[in-house]
């Protein structure tokens, strides 16, 4: 059972990377963005070929690009590189004039496009069979056995969402932030008072693809293997589920979101009791339950469980108000 | 005085309407200037390709000695002149606060690398923004306001921060589209007031407007445009009396009215 937990914790804390990266593009910045998850697929594609061997000379049912034998950071650098560099060429074409729906067509579009070449053109990532036989990171220098390095690995997975986190909490609240969702409010304003919307939405969509591809090295990594059967359209709408339930436009809320989702009502529809005769039932009540929540939410609180935060400020010339609780507690304490 | 805006033979048309044909004129530096004339005379369409919002078709406009005719509109509002709307756009998600520290943040301040890399300077870049912010708010009455989100102002207060919002971000002209538009006469002088105090900040004004009187309280010159071309400049007086005006735009009573004053 613990076991169970475990895996279970791991696949959320990498799911809730991936949301983050979407929240940034969808939350802060309104786009509409399907892409993400076919992000995620290329970030584990990259990180495969770049720490595995090179594909055997001779087997024609495994072949695939470069096999550089790196260590899992390098392959994580890569991924995130090339998901970033992807996504600024996405980004750069789709940014410049569509906005919503359209940019949600050009971006789905996209990922299909993108999966179609994976899996049609063999040399690359070994087509619909996928990269598999990846090595545990890190495990040959700390010799682990399978159970600890399983909760080594959910404490690698956990400290990478918690870093993301942070590092995606100080440019919320940054200039840089703030300015982005008041272009996601109205660009045209916007421009008005001189920031560059295109520039600012190019940015935010590179910093979601270069999240994306850590997800996707830390799946993959996680998985030991990886094709194409693992990214479809389903997951995008999970992903999406997990903002609009958890919180738009909020860090905590996105991660709140990834643990009810994937936690609650995926691995939760598992302990149902089987219908006889209906093998298909619990995968059916999955999907049934997630429109069900995701309507639920968009009719009644479309801001989700916890919304947007924004800039709190006390009475004037006084400190703002958690500063002034500290300060009148420290009174407290001082026998005041 | 030296010409802050200088407009030269602007032209745009759309499809076959030909909006703006060589409209010209020149706006001082630390001036009111109204821009008048009928529904349909180009107004509009000549502040948004000012302002990079349109591209001309041909035609020069230079503003502070620089030719600014077909860059984008938030490289011009970033040399100094900015716009307003028609209808106020606040960022309606956003708080009154967050508004006013949006307009407040300056084009180096935005960049990613820098929230991620000098969060420290920023932080007390922010701390000054919030004291002005305060300020400002408070001059415009809206502090108390200030942490309600900007869609749940009523249109008045909407119009007033923008005004507020111009005021934090200090640019050196701005254009004002019809800022008093569906305004009732309480907040019309509320909004008069505003306009004085863009002016006191130093900043030179184009204000486009139908209200008449509140064009002669505050400009000093008004330039007059019928069928997309300048058809006249001056004090409101002098235009007043003059019949090519009178015909295109305020029509016989204005003549009446003046003789009477006059």
């Amino acid at each position: 059972m613990i076991d169970y937990f475990v895996s279970v914790l791991t696949l959320i804390s990498i799911f809730a990377i991936v949301v983050l990266a979407l929240n940034v593009r969808w939350g802060w910045a309104g786009e509409f963005d399907f892409f993400v998850y076919g992000l995620l697929a290329l970030g584990a594609y990259v990180y495969a070929v770049i720490t595995l061997p090179p594909a055997p000379k001779n087997d024609p049912g495994l072949i695939y690009m470069l096999g550089l034998s790196q260590p899992f950071p390098v392959g994580v650098l890569g991924a995130m590189t090339v998901t970033g560099l992807v996504s600024l060429i996405v980004g750069a074409v789709a940014l410049r004039n569509l906005r919503q729906v359209f940019f949600g067509i050009m971006t789905f579009s996209s990922v299909l496009i993108m999966a179609a070449v994976i899996s049609q053109e063999t040399p690359i990532f070994n087509g619909y069979n996928g990269v598999f036989g990846l090595a545990q990171p890190f495990n040959d220098l700390l010799q682990l056995s399978d159970e600890q390095y399983s909760f080594f690995f959910l404490g690698l997975c956990l400290v990478s969402l918690f870093l993301i986190y942070l590092l995606l909490e100080r440019i919320f609240w940054s200039p840089y932030g703030l300015v982005l969702r008041a272009i996601r409010e109205d660009e045209v304003a916007a421009a008005a008072f001189g920031k560059s919307p295109y520039t600012a939405r190019l940015k935010a969509y590179v910093l979601g693809g270069v999240i994306a591809g850590l997800s996707g090295a830390l799946l993959v990594s996680y998985l030991t293997a990886f094709n194409t059967d693992a990214w479809t359209p389903q997951e995008t709408v999970l992903i999406f589920a997990c903002i609009i339930i958890g919180g738009t436009a909020n860090g905590r809320g996105a991660i709140l979101g990834s643990f009810i989702v994937f936690g609650l009502i995926l691995e939760g529809t598992r302990f149902l009791p089987p219908i006889p005769g209906h093998p298909d039932a619990p995968s059916a009540v999955r999907a049934i339950a997630i429109a069900v929540v995701m309507l639920v939410f968009l009719r009644w609180r479309p801001q989700g469980i916890l919304p947007e935060r924004h800039l709190k400020d006390g009475e004037p010339g006084q400190p703002s108000a958690p500063l002034r609780a500290l300060w009148s507690r420290l009174r407290v304490a001082r026998g005041r | 005085m030296p010409a802050l805006l200088d407009v030269i033979d602007l032209h745009k048309s759309f499809g076959g309407v030909q909006a703006v044909t060589g409209m010209a004129f020149t706006v001082e530096a630390g001036s009111v200037t109204g821009l008048i004339g009928p529904n349909g005379a180009g107004k509009s369409t000549v502040i948004e390709t000012v302002t990079g919002f349109l591209k001309p078709d041909r035609g020069t406009v230079r503003f502070a000695n620089r030719d600014i005719q077909g860059l984008t509109p938030h490289h011009i509002s970033a040399l100094g002149l900015t716009r307003t709307f028609q209808l106020p756009r606040e960022w309606p998600s956003l708080t009154v606060l967050e508004n006013m520290l949006v307009a407040a943040i300056d084009g180096k301040r935005d960049k990613l690398w820098r929230a991620v890399f000098t969060p420290g300077p920023l932080a007390r870049a922010q701390k000054d923004d919030l004291a002005r912010a305060r300020e400002v708010l408070d001059s415009f009455g809206l502090l108390g306001l200030r942490n309600d989100l900007a869609k749940t102002l009523s249109g008045g207060q909407k119009r007033l921060l923008e005004f507020a919002r111009l005021v934090i971000a200090r640019p050196r002209m701005v254009l004002l589209d019809e800022p008093m538009a569906g305004v009732n006469p309480t907040m019309r002088a509320r909004i008069q007031e505003s306009i004085e105090r863009l002016v006191h900040h130093g900043m030179t004004v184009l204000l486009v407007e139908h209200n008449l009187d509140i064009v002669e309280a505050l400009c000093d010159t008004v330039v007059v445009m019928a069928l997309g071309q300048c058809i006249a400049t001056g004090s409101m007086q002098e235009l007043r009396l003059n019949p090519v005006v009178v015909d295109a735009y305020l029509g016989s009573d204005a003549v009446i009215t003046a003789a009477v004053d006059g």
